[in-house]
């Protein structure tokens, strides 16, 4: 990654914060509490993602991944 | 009526099955293709209510049987035969040429479909001719094959089963909507989920598609499960059970894409993810819903074929598929990331490419129905395809660590065409969605760029590249394999086949040496029973007679005879007291 890259997802990234203030809502959105929240879709984007890497590792480490050859023994 | 047979799309690509196999065997890749696409000419031109249909015993079977909704599959299964056909026109193997228009033209006959009884024939062609494409790389013998096509038999025959308590019941072999409450219903769906690989029956597809031929994967990424969705839209619209399904399908193929290695194993669990909005869809039930679930599936088609297409090309260049052996293939397969990355940004919704303007009608419509979990849970699962299709697979495979020691061959043209007609098609309809939505079958209208939409994709897509970021050393592929449903069959085949093929065969080896010791020990005692029973032999042994003298065994005289007298004895007692 240039820098010209982190500046250009910068300027995307605060660009749609901005425009979420003007842009308003899809009108079935409008009742719902939680479409107010700030930035809402830029958090689900981050935690969401830092959650599903986080709890996908946690599963395979603690339960769900095994050697390769778990089952060459069928 | 062999006119009204030429003009059906499916018998169309089953004559290539049967024409190529007889010309030259140059020439068999470059005919292959010209069957799906004139099946797609066929398709386009095919008017919404036409239908055709012959006497069978006492039914009558709708072997063509038009609308909307078969044409826009029809139309897209036409034209990813003819793609696939495309990225495959170098192949010299018969075998799979045929099984590849086998499978072709079966899903298109089973979404024209008009009648329980064709759609089950068609329905088992399909499974039957996609195993050809498994053991075609992985042979006959191996167990992938096998499992994919017992799991394949096993919805199969309840797909059966339900179609026969639903004729019955109704007295009608007509394709209609299932009815709640009814135990063939149930059993319909659950067949229908196999091939729709809903969880926990899914697991036949992270099995079996990582271990495809390269140019198999391509077919079998577009029919299996878009048939099923196809037939969930018919048959079963509005049925809630399966918004829950399908929202669970999202994130199980997005959690699961997460801890895989093989790039093609990351395209199979997100094919799953992926039909999850489908079945979403369906069960939302609205027409902006079900025109969602058959524009995605209609979108999902093209960039999944071209994402396989793109990870079967590493496969054939480099040989490797696993993300542990990848890395650094930026620079000598660039045309390759870039077309793959036009598949890339469409299944992650990219604006401007296909799975933008599809995806987003599903997920809008479970907002305007008021499902507002579902609503946040499939926009999650889009942050996650984002994260293991767009992020993670490009990065370990074309960047992360350089493996000069990796051979890259050259692929031929063919492929990259292929490709290129598949990119083009995904931007196309991402920048003119009219031209999609023009063929949907429920009438919707959805408009996907607005500004509020484009703002929170854009929004939630740069701020998944933050996260993916921050924690990308995290994502490295490990050499492991995870666990899943399939489980359940795996194991305990081995523990079977040890109580129950190996404890037999042991329980026979043993009964074998059991009785053979007993025959070793009664042939020396049975050769002469005159030495123990009459004794009269042994005795008059002796030097003068020689042993191939036959009296040497033979009992003497007055043994038959007393044996005779006893007999007389024995029948006239009974004869007197009986």
């Amino acid at each position: 990654m240039k820098q010209w890259h982190w500046i250009s997802l910068a300027v995307v990234m605060i660009a749609s914060l901005v425009l979420e203030r003007v842009a308003g809502h899809h009108h079935s959105e409008a009742s719902f509490w939680w479409v107010h929240i700030p930035g809402l879709y830029g958090w689900l984007g981050f935690l969401g993602c830092i959650g599903i890497i986080v709890g996908s590792k946690l599963l395979g480490r603690k339960w769900l991944q095994k050697d390769e050859h778990y089952y060459d023994g069928e | 009526m062999a006119s009204e047979l030429i003009l059906h799309p499916a018998f169309l690509v089953l004559l290539g099955a049967v024409v190529v196999p007889l010309v030259s065997p140059t020439v068999r890749g470059k005919v292959l293709p010209l069957f799906p696409l004139a099946a797609l000419w066929v398709c386009w031109n095919l008017s919404a209510d036409h239908s055709f249909s012959v006497e069978f015993l006492e039914y009558r079977l709708s072997i063509l049987q038009v609308d909307r909704l078969s044409r826009v599959f029809g139309i897209v299964f036409s034209l990813i035969g003819f793609a696939g056909g495309l990225f495959a026109l170098h192949l010299k193997d018969v075998r799979q040429q045929v099984s590849a228009l086998l499978y072709a033209g079966s899903a298109l006959g089973l979404v024209f479909s008009g009648d329980w009884l064709t759609l089950f024939l068609f329905w088992e062609l399909t499974a039957v001719s996609s195993t050809v494409l498994i053991w075609s790389r992985q042979g006959t013998g191996s167990g992938v094959g096998l499992r994919y096509l017992l799991v394949h038999l096993f919805g199969g025959s309840l797909l059966l089963a339900g179609i026969l308590a639903q004729v019955q019941a109704t007295g009608g072999i007509a394709l209609q909507l299932l009815e709640a409450g009814r135990l063939s219903s149930w059993l319909i769906l659950g067949g229908v989920a196999v091939n729709a690989a809903i969880p926990p029956l899914h697991a036949w597809l992270a099995d079996a598609y990582p271990k495809a031929t390269v140019t198999g994967a391509v077919f079998l990424s577009a029919f299996t499960t878009k048939s099923a969705v196809y037939l969930l839209v018919r048959v079963a619209p509005g049925w809630e059970i399966l918004i829950a399904l399908g929202v669970i399908m999202a994130l199980y193929g997005v959690i699961f894409a997460v801890l895989a290695n093989n790039i093609r194993e990351i395209l199979a669990y997100h094919i799953i993810s992926q039909v999850g909005y489908m079945v979403a869809g369906v069960g939302i039930g609205t027409p902006l819903a079900l025109d969602g679930a058959v524009a995605h599936a209609f979108s999902h088609i093209l960039y999944k074929a071209l994402l396989f297409m793109g990870a079967g090309m590493v496969l054939q260049a480099t040989g490797r598929s696993r993300l542990t052996e990848l890395g650094g293939l930026a620079g000598r397969m660039p045309l390759t990331l870039w077309l793959y990355m036009v598949g890339a940004f469409s299944i992650s919704g990219f604006p401007l490419f296909n799975g933008f303007i599809s995806k987003s009608m599903v997920v809008s419509a479970a907002l305007d129905s008021r499902y507002q979990a579902a609503y946040l849970l499939l926009l999650l699962a889009s942050v996650g395809t984002f994260l293991s299709i767009g992020l993670k697979l490009p990065y370990f495979t074309w960047y992360g660590r350089s493996r000069p020691e990796l051979g890259v061959s050259r692929p031929p043209l063919n492929m990259h065409l292929a490709m290129g007609l598949l990119a083009v098609l995904c931007v196309g309809f991402g920048v003119f969605p009219s031209l999609l939505y023009a063929e949907l079958p429920y009438g919707a209208s959805y408009r996907p760029y607005t500004l509020p939409h484009l703002v929170e994709s854009i929004q939630l897509l740069a701020a998944t590249f933050f996260g993916f970021w921050w924690f990308r050393s995290k994502l490295a592929g490990q050499p492991t394999l995870t666990l899943d449903t399939d489980w359940f069959y795996r194991r305990p085949a081995g523990w079977v086949r040890r109580w129950l093929v190996d404890g037999t065969s042991r329980l026979f080896d043993r009964a074998d040496a059991g009785i053979l010791a007993g025959i070793g020990w009664l042939a020396p005692r049975f050769r002469n029973p005159a030495r123990w029973l009459g004794r009269g032999a042994e005795r008059e042994q002796g030097p003068a007679i020689s042993s191939d003298d036959p009296d040497a065994t033979r009992p003497k005289l007055e043994f038959a005879v007393t044996l005779i007298l006893l007999s007389v004895l024995l029948f006239t007692a009974m004869a007197f007291f009986g």
